[in-house]
Parts: C-alpha cells; sequence; structure tokens
C-alpha cells in the first residue's frame, strides 16, 4: 500500500517534472499572426539595421505614424524604442529614455520573445546604468538571436562594467570577428587601450571612424574617441585635429566642445577653454562640464564663478539622490577630487563600486581611501585598478598619493613622474600638485 | 506586540516621503512655448519660458530679472508680416518658482510680448531662436479671437503641453522641436483684448505629469523603512484577498479537513504548510524561471503548473480514498470483532486511516501552495531584476502568509462544523462515509483541475 | 506553546534581518544620463558596407562584352554636407563570377581604395584604387592608382570642370583588357518604396497603370562598373555566368569578414525572414541551400492571399519556380546546375534587345532580369508578379507604379546616370521626407 502510494507520487511528480521541461520545446512555432510581421520584416529589418545620415528625427516621425495605424505590430514598436534611444545619443537629452524603455515594453507585450525588444531593452540597462540587468537581458538577446553581432557587444559592455574583463574581451572578439563594423572596432580599440596597448587602441578607433562612413553622430562620438586616446597619451594637438574634425561633421558635439577646451587649457589659453566648456554646459550641463569648468575658473582665478559651478553640481547629486541614486562613481570621484565631505566619501565609494566593479571603480575607491587616510587598503584597489596594463595617468597619479601617504617617497616621486610622462595634463587640479611633488 | 504594532504603523505614517517631483522632462531642460495671438487687430505673442531644476539653479546664482529675460527673449525672436521684419515688445512679465525635486525650484517666466497692428490679410512668419542649442520642448501655437480670423496655419492652435504644465506621456510623442511658425491671418476690424498671463495656481503649473513610468512599487529606487513597511501590511492584505481567488485549493483543504480528524491544530498547521509551499514554490518557480528564462517565458510555464499541481491533487486524493476505504473495511471488520466484545473498553481510537496523519496534510497543503500565483512570480522576478530580492522574498513571505491565514480561516469553519456536527454524534452510514466522501470530492477536484488544466497546454 | 513562540519568534527575526538586508545591500541603479561609462554605439549602420543593387547585361553598345555594376552606399544624399560619402578604405569590395555552376568563384575583382588628402573646409572625395584580379586561386594586381572621380558637390568644388569630363576621365582600363569604374553615380534604382512596404498596399488598384512615386530620384550611390570581353568569362557550354558581390571588412586577427553581399535583387528584403537578415548577410552564395525554404515557401505569397484574396489563391508552398530563378537559374534560360546559390545569372548568348521591355522575360524580352538584369529592368513590379505566380500560370499586371528611373540611362560606360549635384539639389535644403527616409533605410536593408 505504501510502496503503491510511493509510486503514485513518484509518477505524479515525473509527469510534472516531464511536463515542466518538455513544455518548453514542445512550445507550439509560429502562428498565423506572425506572417505579416515577418514579411514586414524586410522593412524592418531595414529600419532595424541602423539610421543613415542623420534622418533619425524622419525615421522616428514615420514610426510613429505607421504606430498609430497599427498599433498591434511589435516589431514597428521594437524599431520605435531602438531609434528613440539613438535620438538620446545624438541629442544628450534623457527624456528619450523613459519614452524608448515604455516603447519596448509595449513590443514584448506583445510578444516575450521579440529578440529586438529584449536587445532594445538591454542596451537601455546599459545607458541607465543597470549593468547586472543589461547583462541578463543582454544573454537572453543573444539566446534569442545568435547571428546578431549588436548582442555580444551589450554584454560585452556589461561585463566590461563588472569588472569580468576576460569575458568581455571575449565577447568582443567574437563580436569583431562576427561583424566588423564601428560598433565591434569600437570595443576592440577599447580592449587594446585597457591592456595598454595605445597602438593597437588608436589604430582600431581609425579603423572605427573609417566604418562610420558619413554618418554624423557615429563618426563624431569615433573620433571624439580618437581625440582622447591621443590626449590621454600627451599629444594634445594631434586630440585637437579629431576634435575638430568631429565638430565640422556634427556642429555644437558637446564631448568635443569639451575636449577642445582641455586642449585650449594645456595650450595655456584659459580663456578659451573656458569659452568651449561654456558652450558645452550651455548646451547640456552635464556633471562632468560642469565640474570642468569650475575647475577652469578656479584656475582663471574666478574663485566665485567657480563656486557657482561646484554649487551646481551639488544640485545635481541631490537630484541624484532623490531620484534614488546615491552610488554614482562620477559623483563621488569628483567629491574625492574636491575635498567635498571627506569623511563619508570612502563608504560612498565602496557603494559606488559595487554597482560598477571595474578597475574605474577599483581606482575611485583606492583614491577614496587614500583622502580618508586608509592607505593601506587603498593601495590594495590601486593594484587591482591597474592589473590589466592600463596606460592611465590618473591612476597612476593616485598610486603616486597612496605611496607618498604610506611614506613611501621613492616610489611615489616614481609614480607621478609616470603620470606626468603618460599625459602631463591629466587633470586641472592634480596634475600641478604631481609637478610640485617632483621639484 | 500589538503595541508594537501600533508604533510601526505610526512610525510608517510619519515617515512616508513625498512623491518626488522631477521635472517631467528631465532636469536638465529649458523648455519654451510660444502663442502667437492675434487678437482683433493687433499681433501678440505670449512666451513661456520653463527652466527645470538646473538651469534654474545656474539661472539663480546670478539672479534672473525677469524684465532682462524678457527684453532678451524679445531679442531672441524674429517675426516679419509680409515679409517685413518686426520688433516684438515686452509689455508685461510675470515669474514664478514652482517647487521641483530634491526641494529644488523650477522657473516659469511668461513675457507677453507686443507686435504691430495688422491690416487685412497679412502673413506673419516668427521664429524663436532663444536656447537654440539647448535640449528641452519647443512649441509653437497659433489663434485669432476678437473679429480676427487664421486663414492659414502651420502650427495648431492649442499647446500641446497645456502651455508647459503638462507635457504629455504618449509614447508616440516625440518631444517637440517646433521653433517657427506661419501663419496667414485676417486682422478684426478693431483692437482686441490683451491677452493674460497666468497666475496663481496655473502659474505654479501643479499638473505637471511626471513621465517616468517606473515607479511600481518594488521599483521605488529609495526604499525608506516606511516604504518598506506599508509595502509588507499590504502584500499581507494582498495575499489573504487573494486566498478568496479562485483556486488555492480552499475547497480542497474544506473537504480534506472535514473528512480527516481535523483539529484547529491541523488547520493551523495546515496553513502554514501552505505558507511554506507557496513561498518556496515562487522561489523554485522563479529561480526556474530565471534558468530557463532563455528558453521559457514564465507565461508558459503556467499551464504546466496547473497540470502538474493538478495531477499532484489527483495522486493524494487517490491515496486517501484507498486509505479511506481501507480504514472504513478494517473499522468494519473491527466492529463486527466488537460486537462480540462489547465489554470492552476502547482502549484505542479508531486507528487514522493512513494518508490522514501528517502526510496526507502536507500533500494537501503542498498541493494547496503549489501553484504560485502570477502575481506573486511577478514581484519576485521583478524584484530580483532589480536587485532587490531581499525585499522581494520578504514580500513574498508576507504574502503567502496572508494567504496562508485566510486558508487556515476557511480550515478553521471547516473543522468547527465538523466538530460540531461530531459531537452531535450522528451515527449513520453516511456520517460514517464522510471521511471517504471527503476523499472523493479531494478526488474529483483534482481531476476537475486536470481536465480543466489540459486545453490550457500550448 | 513554548516551540509556537520560538518558532514564531525565530519567523519574526528573520523577517528583521531580511528587511534590514534588503534595504541596505541592494544596490542601487544608476543614472539615466550617458555618463563618463563609455557608450560605444550599438544602432549605426555601415553603409559604405551595404550592397545596394547588382547589375549584369551584355553591353548594348559593345555585344561582345560583359557589363557588370554593384552599387553601395545607399541613400546618399548629394546635398549632406560637411560629411560626404567615398567607398571605405578598410573595407574588401568584390565582385565574383561563377562560369561553371558550382558556385564557387572562378574570377575575383577586388577593390581597395585609399582616400585622397584631406582639404581643409571640403574633404577631398576623390579617392584612388586598385583592382586585384584572382583566377585559380593565383591573385595578380590588374589596376593601381586609378582615381574615382569626386562627388557631385557642386560646380565650385568640381574647379568648374563639367562633371562629365571627370566620368570620362576617370573610366580605366585594366591589364586584362576589362574597362573599369568606380565612384558616385546618380541611383539607377527606381520604385515606390513606401507603398510597397506598408502592408504590401498597392497604389491605385493594381499599380500597373503608374502613378507611383519614385522614392529614390535624386539619391546618389556609391558604384563599382566592370566591362568584360564575353571571351574572357564564356565557359563554351551553356555561356552562362553567375555573378555575386560582397563587401569584406578587416578583423582584428588579421582576417576578413563578408559583411554584406548580393546577387539577385530584393532576396533580401522579400524573402528572407528578419531573425535570418544577420546569417544571410554573412554567408557565402554555395552555403544558400539552407535558405531554399524561403524561396520554396514564401511568406509573401500567404501575406497576399490573406491581404488580396480577391486576386488569389496565390500559391504558397512548393514553388519550384521561385527557386529556380533566385537559387539555380531557369531551366531554358540561365540554368547553371542543381548547386544551389543566390547568384545573379546571366546567359552570355542571348542577345541583346533593340527595345528593351522593363518587365524582362515575363514580357518575352529574354535579355531582361531575371536573365542577369539590365539598368531599365523593373525588378519590383517582375519580383510581385513572379511571386504571385507569373511563372506558374497565374498571372497578375501587379505593380508599384514607378517604371523607370527618373534620369536617362547613359549610351556609353558605365550607363549609369551621373549624380546630383549637391548645389543644385534641393534636398539638402528642406527637410528630408518621410517618404524619402523610407526609401533611404529601406535600401539600406542587405
Amino acid at each position: 500500500m505504501r510502496k503503491q502510494r510511493i509510486a503514485i507520487g513518484l509518477a505524479a511528480a515525473v509527469v510534472s517534472a516531464a511536463a515542466l521541461l518538455l513544455g518548453g520545446s514542445l512550445r507550439a512555432g509560429d502562428d498565423a499572426g506572425a506572417a505579416p510581421a515577418r514579411t514586414i520584416g524586410a522593412q524592418q529589418a531595414a529600419l532595424e539595421s541602423g539610421f543613415t545620415s542623420g534622418s533619425t528625427v524622419v525615421l522616428v516621425q514615420d514610426l510613429q505614424l505607421r504606430l498609430r495605424a497599427h498599433s498591434d505590430q511589435g516589431m514597428l514598436w521594437s524599431l520605435l524604442g531602438l531609434a528613440y534611444q539613438q535620438r538620446a545619443r545624438e541629442t544628450g537629452d534623457p527624456a528619450w529614455y523613459p519614452k524608448a524603455g515604455g516603447a519596448l515594453e509595449r513590443a514584448r507585450a506583445l510578444d516575450s520573445r521579440d529578440p529586438v525588444a529584449t536587445s532594445g531593452l538591454a542596451s537601455l540597462a546599459l545607458s541607465r546604468h543597470r549593468f547586472r540587468d543589461a547583462l541578463e537581458l543582454g544573454r537572453r538577446a543573444h539566446a534569442l538571436a545568435p547571428d546578431s553581432a549588436r548582442n555580444l557587444g551589450i554584454v560585452g559592455d556589461a561585463l566590461l562594467e563588472l569588472g569580468r574583463y576576460p569575458d568581455a574581451f571575449a565577447a568582443f572578439n567574437r563580436m569583431a570577428r562576427m561583424k566588423p563594423s564601428l560598433a565591434s572596432y569600437a570595443r576592440y580599440s577599447y580592449e587594446r587601450e585597457l591592456q595598454g596597448d595605445r597602438a593597437g587602441a588608436i589604430r582600431w578607433m581609425s579603423v572605427a571612424v573609417d566604418a562610420a562612413g558619413a554618418q554624423p553622430e557615429p563618426r563624431a562620438w569615433a573620433q571624439v574617441q580618437l581625440g582622447k586616446l591621443y590626449w590621454n597619451e600627451g599629444q594634445a594637438d594631434t586630440a585637437a585635429v579629431e576634435y575638430e574634425r568631429a565638430l565640422t561633421g556634427f556642429p555644437g558635439y558637446v564631448y568635443a566642445l569639451d575636449g577642445l577646451a582641455q586642449v585650449w587649457a594645456a595650450r595655456g589659453r584659459l580663456d578659451r577653454a573656458i569659452r568651449f566648456e561654456r558652450q558645452a554646459v550651455a548646451s547640456i550641463p552635464l556633471p562632468q562640464f560642469v565640474g570642468t569648468l569650475g575647475d577652469l575658473y578656479r584656475l582663471a582665478g574666478q574663485p566665485s564663478l567657480a563656486r557657482d559651478q561646484y554649487a551646481t553640481i551639488a544640485a545635481i547629486d541631490r537630484l541624484l539622490r532623490a531620484n534614488g541614486v546615491r552610488t554614482d562613481l562620477e559623483a563621488t570621484l569628483f567629491d574625492v577630487d574636491h575635498g567635498v565631505a571627506l569623511g563619508s566619501v570612502a563608504s560612498r565609494a565602496r557603494r559606488a563600486r559595487l554597482e560598477r566593479p571595474s578597475i574605474d571603480g577599483d581606482d575611485v575607491l583606492a583614491w577614496a581611501l587614500a583622502r580618508s587616510g586608509q592607505c593601506a587598503e587603498a593601495r590594495t584597489y590601486s593594484q587591482r585598478a591597474l592589473r590589466l596594463g592600463t596606460k592611465d595617468a590618473v591612476k597612476y597619479f593616485h598610486r603616486g598619493m597612496i605611496e607618498r601617504c604610506l611614506g613611501r617617497s621613492g616610489p611615489a616621486r616614481a609614480w607621478f613622474a609616470r603620470a606626468l610622462a603618460t599625459n602631463p595634463h591629466f587633470s586641472l587640479i592634480w596634475a600641478p600638485v604631481a609637478r610640485k611633488a617632483l621639484r | 506586540m500589538r503595541r508594537l504594532v501600533l508604533l510601526v504603523c505610526a512610525a510608517v505614517v510619519l515617515a512616508a516621503p513625498a512623491a518626488a517631483l522631477a521635472h517631467p522632462l528631465g532636469n536638465f531642460t529649458i523648455n519654451r512655448h510660444s502663442r502667437i495671438e492675434i487678437s482683433g487687430d493687433h499681433l501678440y505673442v505670449v512666451y513661456v519660458l520653463d527652466l527645470a531644476e538646473i538651469p534654474t539653479f545656474q539661472a539663480r546664482q546670478t539672479g534672473i530679472d525677469a524684465k532682462v529675460y524678457a527684453r532678451r527673449i524679445a531679442a531672441g525672436t524674429t517675426l516679419t508680416i509680409g515679409g517685413r521684419p518686426v520688433q516684438l515688445r515686452p509689455v508685461k512679465q510675470i515669474l514664478a518658482f514652482p517647487k521641483g525635486a530634491a526641494g529644488l525650484q523650477t522657473a516659469r517666466l511668461e513675457v507677453l510680448l507686443a507686435g504691430p497692428k495688422l491690416h487685412e490679410v497679412s502673413e506673419v512668419v516668427y521664429h524663436d531662436n532663444n536656447y537654440a542649442d539647448r535640449i528641452g520642448w519647443s512649441e509653437v501655437v497659433g489663434r485669432a479671437s476678437a473679429g480676427a480670423h487664421l486663414l492659414d496655419s502651420t502650427v495648431p492652435a492649442t499647446s500641446k503641453s497645456d502651455e508647459l504644465r503638462a507635457y504629455p506621456k504618449d509614447l508616440l510623442q516625440s518631444p517637440l522641436r517646433v521653433t517657427s511658425a506661419r501663419v496667414r491671418v485676417e486682422a478684426g476690424g478693431r483692437a482686441g483684448p490683451l491677452p493674460t498671463l497666468s497666475s496663481g495656481t496655473s502659474l505654479q503649473a501643479p499638473d505637471r505629469v511626471a513621465d517616468s513610468g517606473f515607479t511600481r512599487l518594488v521599483a521605488r529606487d529609495r526604499l525608506s523603512a516606511g516604504v518598506v513597511a506599508i509595502s509588507l501590511l499590504l502584500a499581507l492584505f494582498w495575499g489573504a484577498a487573494h486566498a478568496f481567488t479562485p483556486g488555492h485549493g480552499k475547497s480542497i483543504v474544506a473537504a480534506y479537513l472535514v473528512g480527516s480528524r481535523g483539529t484547529p491544530r491541523h488547520a493551523v498547521l495546515l496553513g502554514l504548510i501552505v505558507t511554506v509551499t507557496h513561498t518556496a514554490g515562487v522561489f523554485a518557480l522563479g529561480i526556474v524561471t530565471l534558468a530557463l528564462s532563455q528558453f521559457i517565458v514564465p507565461a508558459d510555464l503556467y499551464p504546466w503548473l496547473n497540470l502538474a499541481s493538478a495531477l499532484l491533487v489527483v495522486a493524494v486524493g487517490l491515496g486517501v480514498l484507498r486509505a479511506r476505504i481501507r480504514s472504513m473495511a478494517q473499522a468494519r471488520a473491527h466492529a463486527r470483532g466488537h460486537a462480540h466484545h462489547h465489554h470492552h473498553r476502547h482502549s484505542h481510537e479508531h486507528v487514522p486511516p493512513e494518508g490522514s496523519g501528517l502526510r496526507g496534510l502536507i500533500g494537501v497543503g503542498v498541493s494547496g501552495g503549489l501553484l504560485p500565483c502570477p502575481t506573486a512570480l511577478v514581484v519576485l522576478l521583478a524584484a530580483i531584476s532589480l536587485h532587490r530580492v531581499g525585499y522581494g522574498l520578504v514580500l513574498i513571505v508576507a504574502f503567502s502568509l496572508g494567504l496562508a491565514a485566510s486558508v487556515t480561516g476557511i480550515g478553521l469553519v471547516a473543522v468547527t462544523a465538523k466538530r460540531f456536527f461530531a459531537r452531535k454524534s450522528f451515527d449513520g452510514r453516511l456520517i460514517r462515509a464522510l471521511p471517504a466522501i471527503s476523499a472523493v470530492v479531494v478526488l474529483g477536484l483534482g481531476l476537475a483541475m486536470t481536465f480543466r488544466a489540459l486545453p490550457g497546454l500550448p | 506553546m513554548k516551540k509556537r513562540f520560538l518558532l514564531a519568534l525565530g519567523f519574526a527575526g528573520a523577517l528583521v534581518v531580511a528587511v534590514g538586508v534588503a534595504v541596505v545591500a541592494g544596490p542601487t541603479p544608476g543614472a539615466g544620463q550617458a555618463s563618463s561609462h563609455r557608450e560605444a554605439p550599438l544602432i549605426s549602420e555601415d553603409p559604405t558596407a551595404d550592397n545596394t543593387d547588382l547589375y549584369a547585361f551584355r553591353s548594348p553598345d559593345k555585344p561582345d562584352s560583359v557589363t557588370i555594376i554593384s552599387n553601395w552606399i545607399p541613400g546618399e544624399d548629394p546635398a549632406a554636407g560637411p560629411n560626404y560619402w567615398t567607398f571605405s578604405k578598410n573595407a574588401r569590395y568584390d565582385i565574383y563570377i561563377d562560369k561553371n555552376g558550382d558556385a564557387v568563384p572562378d574570377t575575383t575583382y577586388t577593390y581597395r581604395f585609399t582616400n585622397g588628402p584631406n582639404v581643409a573646409f571640403l574633404q577631398n572625395t576623390q579617392q584612388s584604387y586598385s583592382v586585384t584580379k584572382t583566377e585559380a586561386g593565383a591573385s595578380r594586381v590588374v589596376g593601381q592608382g586609378l582615381l574615382t572621380p569626386p562627388d557631385n558637390i557642386g560646380p565650385k568644388s568640381l574647379g568648374g570642370v563639367p562633371y562629365a569630363k571627370y566620368r570620362t576621365d576617370q573610366t580605366h582600363v585594366l591589364s586584362d583588357g576589362e574597362l573599369t569604374f568606380a565612384g558616385q553615380r546618380d541611383d539607377p534604382f527606381f520604385g515606390d518604396v513606401g507603398a510597397i512596404f506598408d502592408l504590401v498596399s498597392i497604389r491605385a488598384g493594381t499599380g500597373s497603370t503608374g502613378g507611383g512615386k519614385d522614392f529614390l530620384a535624386g539619391y546618389g550611390v556609391h558604384s563599382i562598373a566592370l566591362q568584360i570581353p564575353i571571351s574572357q568569362l564564356d565557359n563554351g557550354t551553356n555561356h552562362t555566368i553567375g555573378v555575386y558581390a560582397n563587401t569584406e571588412r578587416p578583423t582584428p586577427d588579421g582576417g576578413f569578414t563578408q559583411v554584406s553581399r548580393l546577387g539577385n535583387p530584393l532576396i533580401n528584403e522579400v524573402l528572407i525572414p528578419t531573425d535570418l537578415k544577420d546569417r544571410w548577410n554573412a554567408t557565402r552564395p554555395i552555403e544558400d541551400s539552407q535558405f531554399a525554404q524561403y524561396a520554396s515557401t514564401p511568406i509573401l505569397a500567404a501575406l497576399l492571399n490573406k491581404l488580396y484574396p480577391q486576386f488569389g489563391p496565390f500559391q504558397e508552398t512548393n514553388r519550384d519556380d521561385l527557386v529556380a530563378v533566385t537559387l539555380t537559374g531557369v531551366p531554358g534560360l540561365n540554368y547553371t546546375g542543381p548547386t544551389q546559390a543566390d547568384l545573379l545569372r546571366l546567359n552570355m548568348s542571348i542577345p541583346v534587345t533593340a527595345s528593351p521591355n522593363r518587365l524582362g522575360v515575363i514580357a518575352g524580352d529574354l535579355a531582361g532580369y531575371p536573365n542577369g538584369r539590365r539598368l531599365g529592368d523593373d525588378v519590383i513590379d517582375i519580383d510581385e508578379r513572379v511571386i504571385a505566380g507569373e511563372l506558374i500560370g497565374h498571372k497578375l499586371p501587379l505593380g508599384d507604379g514607378v517604371n523607370e528611373d527618373d534620369k536617362t540611362f547613359l549610351s556609353v560606360f558605365p550607363y549609369t546616370a551621373d549624380p546630383d549635384s549637391g548645389f543644385a539639389n534641393t534636398k539638402g535644403a528642406q527637410k528630408p521626407t518621410v517618404a524619402a527616409a523610407m526609401a533611404v533605410l529601406w535600401r539600406a536593408n542587405r
């Protein structure tokens, strides 16, 4: 009797287990309703593959028109979501992100296995710095569409920010083999840069610029990245050439304006630097621009204007925290650099690093610990930050400060020298400190 | 304990944070709206400038002089009438600082710009060149009144944003970037009234709609203690209420308890088992879903889970029925045996039929809680995806507790009713058959569940 | 009782701990701004690698030669400065010719471009290029240091030289006597793209009476044209060649990956499902049997049955006719053998038609598509009719209403019309229309 009951129970269990497992593979295939969507696939594939010469605005209008007429076309919603994300890149206006999210969620509600919607949601998660979400969504998108290189890029980006470099590089390598393009070249270039191969990074970013063709925003983006590569190894004039090219092709591109401001500061022309940075701030007052403008004012001997900028950063910080963002890495770095609330900065840096355990997270924590006097622990994190062999003057400088704090003046000087040799203008505030320490 | 609960509730009420009123279009935007107003034979432009939190902050560092701003805005417009350039003059302006997020303010400036007198039919071309490089909403509308008529216009008559008070949430509406308009107007015969600027509440613009759409319960980024407590209570009540929706094996529980030697303690135990099973079921399903999420969508698992749960109930019903029948046969044999030894004291109760013991109880409890409801699963998965796993688990537990409480309640009712009837010491055949009948009911319900589950399979 | 109390206490304790953990340890989402976390593009297209069209025909003015034209970069707006379009200097642009029907290229022409010097305000759009010919595994350079014309930005940037002169100047002769040209041309493709992809709605009834809008009017492409003596290509048996073009980009490990390819027109747009587009682009034609089912069971036929049942029934399965047209050639016309591959097949023994019919073979003009493809062949109309069943007895006068290009083609090599001048072109002056953008984006799909 007992055996029988056990047998019944086991049978029920086996049946249900089998049902659960097989249930997935026994899913019905596409139903007839998918037919129109798949044939319109041609048009949508065109739209999905990208957007030419700044016609994203018109593309968006067109998709909106069509969706008003056929609001059940999941593919169109997905594409609208991608188009909105591209608008966010082009305009810098974050108002596009919730719209992108809404459109992609609509698409996913219509078809939970829509690979484009899943991919779009993954890249949206990246933009919102939700790297673990982006990784999960990216993997799912990759499983749904293994032939699409885009998702490998998303997965790699997320892994990078989570500090999982070997996996990230593997993803980028696969991506580049599968579909060499601006997107994969740019990522491969970053892979080289992170590992200290500057020549390789520059070479492949140049290939990326060429692959952008005449598309304004992608080309300008790649040119600015190339400019930054030159800037980071102290070649300010070559950097300026790339920034200017970016501005020619995409007038008003804020990242190029910001880059040029730094170049002019390096050339000793603070007036011009301030003019460029103000232009960037007037277009969109992102914290990194506002902070740089404040530093420029400070250097130019205009402390009250500098204070205004720093106060604006504090206001931005308050907004971030009101929106639930307590652990922004950039905000923490600003505070450490400018000596704001140093008492709590170490714990804030720890939390920020939890969200983003990349070498940048390591470095910000190291710097925060150093300025809080916890230099032994700081040194460990600084070593982690430099473990890939990245040639980064700012990280070198932080290490120098840590060594000095630990009383090791020899190594400290060596690190300061290394930082200045890499990029003599690595920081408006701290490069002078390094120079002074070497005298 | 009660005092503690009261204290917690009070703390929750006091600590509840105010809703964040972030600027709907983003904290960095400068938004502009021009209303071309032809009143009678005069042309005006009512210009609204809406600065979000950060631009307001920056502007207030150097001070906002409304008159200076009005002049600058006027200078930043171009107007041609019939091809002739005309300068707009600021006549009146009003400035307010509506509340924004994080204790910061936004700024709303309205300026009445006066244009020239119009004659008969005029072609008006307007450009707003202010803040051209700045992200934000820019809109132009055109209207005619007091005897004037619009013959043709490239812009609508009414604002999509209620003049920068309520930005539309429509997914199919891009942030507007309209900065110019061309209208053909037939002027009225005489002057019309001056357009008015906002005042009072419409100037404070309290109707702004936040555009975020991501503020669900679990998605709240800021989890103050108050929020957690409130949401736990909500989850508890939600679970309790949820028990009364179809499913969750209430009938099965009741039937089982009627048939078994159910005591109130059994009812409570059953409730606890349901809680544990339900929670465990949600977790398990959540884990399985996440692991299989590349291949299977949660919604697809439901039909199969329904089936599994139904089959389990059938199994339990079968087992219990078999045990009951056997025990009834034993009882009859026993009674016949007793009939010959009626002077013996009954030193033992009737052997409890196999299956009405703990094992059967567990079986019923498990089947009752096995099928996690979709809502609970969604809450858990959302929590996981937002890395609020602990919070999500806690919500699920609270939910399950509420659920269990209801189920226990029903069970208690069943047990009490049975006891009531048992004390009446009916001793008919029907009563003696009741345990078996309840087992049949359990089995029947299980079969019904199975048949209901089958069509739902893909 | 005690046990129960302890149980309840334990439960409550666990609850408190869980709450505490949840509140403290949960990492919060980050800002919604694109801050300094590096955001490389994910939605960028690759226009300079995008095959838009492929043509192959016996040269009307030199019937002993075959002209192959391959176009890239969809929807070049001539007035869209300050960035101008050129061939990519890191890519390989290839034209493959299969002579014996095994889908393995027998002759390959590979073009590689380098940029001219960067003039300060206007980028110099004139490029220098080399042509490498590969036969039987051996490669040799058959042209080097050849120049393209500049883009037709406007009269000033052309230095007052008429564009036609650039075109004739930059037509070159390769080592084996082939003629070649590379550079910007007017896009010879024509079609009412908006109507087709608005759920295959066909303007004005069945549309064959004209009245459609050529969405590509005024736009340019970058073109490579080759004119090869038939004697170099003829296999002596069925005189039929199979042609395809592709673009390859370098990969960091030193190789090249195909990122785009084209044989027959409209395959990727009309037959291949969206989720296979990327795979199709990366596949060489010799592996095309994996896609045969999409020709044999065309989704578009099912759609036509759904949308226009009054014109049906349209055969949805066992479409051997489509498989033939796209993958093997049509027996008796341009059949190359059983190997399935998406190649543009030209039977070079069929003479040039004096007055070509835009509908090609289905109108009795055997010198037109699908026997090769001429510039004037209306492939949209032909494809619509063929999918509807023209070759299997179900004839409908379908069409998009655009029957010819807005420009007159040249009667001499390279046959495509000179591109519109950016200066004269009004496109840049006004915002591109929805329709035009649609066309651009539609062409971008390859």
